[in-house]
């Protein structure tokens, strides 16, 4: 069966009900979508399938034949990152990382088709996609910024996340955070 | 690995109740949600039929019944009329709602199965597959059906006020306990039906006839107790819904206005 992937054909082996999750990280190695809870429910797989977000571990390989699968690897490179990719940067929109190739899939399907930056929107488009850091407001932060058509400087931070821990925290010895 | 598996693409709704006649046994799939995560899980699926490429999904508004095909998806659905629409718009998330369809959903075993609320209060009727071929039924014959059925579409009349009520639920939790439909008819009758209130969805009949009796919402409301058998599981307990119900159901008569 051939897939069409980031652009690039291959023929597959996998079972026709073998999830496109499988197929992508174990057989054709592209690990960007995360193996999360595989049933649907976290978001973590998240692909787009002719431009549209799509759970890869709810679509089997055969429905993926003849479309357009795009994973996070195909939306920008190292030297070239995409908008969002680069305002996840800018805002920090990371912490352990499970969550965010999903997170930056879906809400560039999102800006594509013209979202708005009202965080009540970004929130329901994102509202399959679990961050168990909850880190959400630096992800909000940052898709709202993309959806302005804010500029995003990968060198630099848009806001100091320890400055604002230490003016609530006091002195600072509770904790690594401020150290 | 995934074992071998073949998976049968009908082009046609002929062919797709010629397909379940031919092999009854066969797994069913609409958009997937349901099947795939479980072929991961290792649950072995030799031979399946999948309906996404059966010209199954459209839905007509044009005519004096509303018709939705079985693979249209949740998120199609959610742009019909209440209690169907915001219903559909309660289900998962947005990126469930455009590969989830009707059919799958009104196949599926409780605790999903959400639109079963709508479609009894709208007094829908389905046309389906079954072992015997191409029939149709009325949304709660659908329901009770125990062999195969392969659902292909689903009619009902336009409703003159509709509304739908759901246990609201955090993002993180995918599932809605308990759903309340209300449809107003075009002679003005109304129909109330509801999903996790008993172990299966059912009509509020007892409810419906308080208020085509006078009563005000409240006591109707009051009434659907005699239709409910509340149960445990991991979403609600019984407690819970016995408590919450009468609420929801005052809620859902009082959207329907009028």
């Amino acid at each position: 069966m051939d897939l069409v992937v980031n652009a690039v054909s291959h023929e597959v082996d996998s079972a026709p009900l073998t999830s496109l999750l499988e197929v992508l990280r174990e057989e054709l190695d592209i690990t960007g979508p995360k193996a999360g809870c595989e049933t649907g429910g976290c978001g973590a797989c998240t692909v787009l399938i002719d431009g549209e977000p799509r759970r890869s571990c709810l679509t089997a390989l055969c429905m993926a034949e003849g479309r357009e699968v795009t994973t996070v690897e195909g939306l920008g490179t190292p030297e070239a990152l995409s908008a969002v990719q680069q305002a996840f940067i800018h805002h920090y929109a990371a912490q352990c990382g499970f969550c965010t190739s999903g997170m930056i899939v879906a809400s560039s399907a999102y800006v594509d088709r013209g979202g708005s930056p009202d965080t009540g929107a970004i929130q329901e488009a994102l509202g399959g996609h679990y961050c168990r850091c909850t880190g959400y407001v630096k992800i909000l932060d940052a898709v709202a910024a993309v959806a302005r058509g804010d500029d995003a400087d990968t060198m630099s931070t848009a806001a100091s996340p320890t400055s604002s821990y230490v003016s609530i925290g006091g002195t600072g010895n509770g904790g690594g955070g401020a150290a | 690995m995934t074992s071998t598996n073949s998976v049968l693409t009908p082009s046609t709704p002929d062919e797709v109740v010629a397909a379940l006649a031919a092999d009854p046994d066969v797994v069913v799939i609409g958009g997937g949600t349901l099947v795939v995560p479980q072929v991961s899980l290792g649950t072995p699926v030799e031979r399946a039929v999948w309906l996404g490429r059966a010209a199954l999904d459209s839905v007509d508004e044009s005519g004096d019944e509303i018709i939705v095909g079985a693979t249209a998806s949740l998120a199609a659905c959610s742009r019909l009329p209440a209690p169907l629409g915001p219903c559909a718009a309660n289900v998962g998330d947005p990126e469930v709602r455009s590969q989830a369809t009707i059919g799958g959903n009104i196949c599926a075993p409780v605790p999903y199965g959400d639109l079963r609320g709508p479609l009894l209060a709208l007094d829908a009727s389905i046309r389906c597959a079954t072992a015997d071929g191409e029939r149709t039924v009325d949304a709660a014959t659908f329901f009770a059906l125990s062999g195969p059925r392969i659902a292909l579409d689903v009619r009902f009349a336009s409703p003159a006020a509709g509304s739908f009520v759901p246990l609201q639920r955090p993002h993180t939790v995918s599932l809605t306990a308990i759903g309340i439909s209300a449809v107003r008819g075009a002679s003005g009758e109304v129909r109330l039906a509801a999903t996790g209130v008993a172990p299966e969805a059912r009509r509020l009949y007892a409810a419906e006839a308080a208020l085509a009796g006078g009563s005000d919402p409240v006591a109707a409301a009051d009434a659907a107790r005699e239709d409910i058998e509340p149960y445990d599981d991991v979403l609600a307990s019984a407690a819970h819904r016995a408590r919450v119900i009468p609420t929801l159901v005052r809620r859902a008569i009082d959207q329907l206005g009028g």
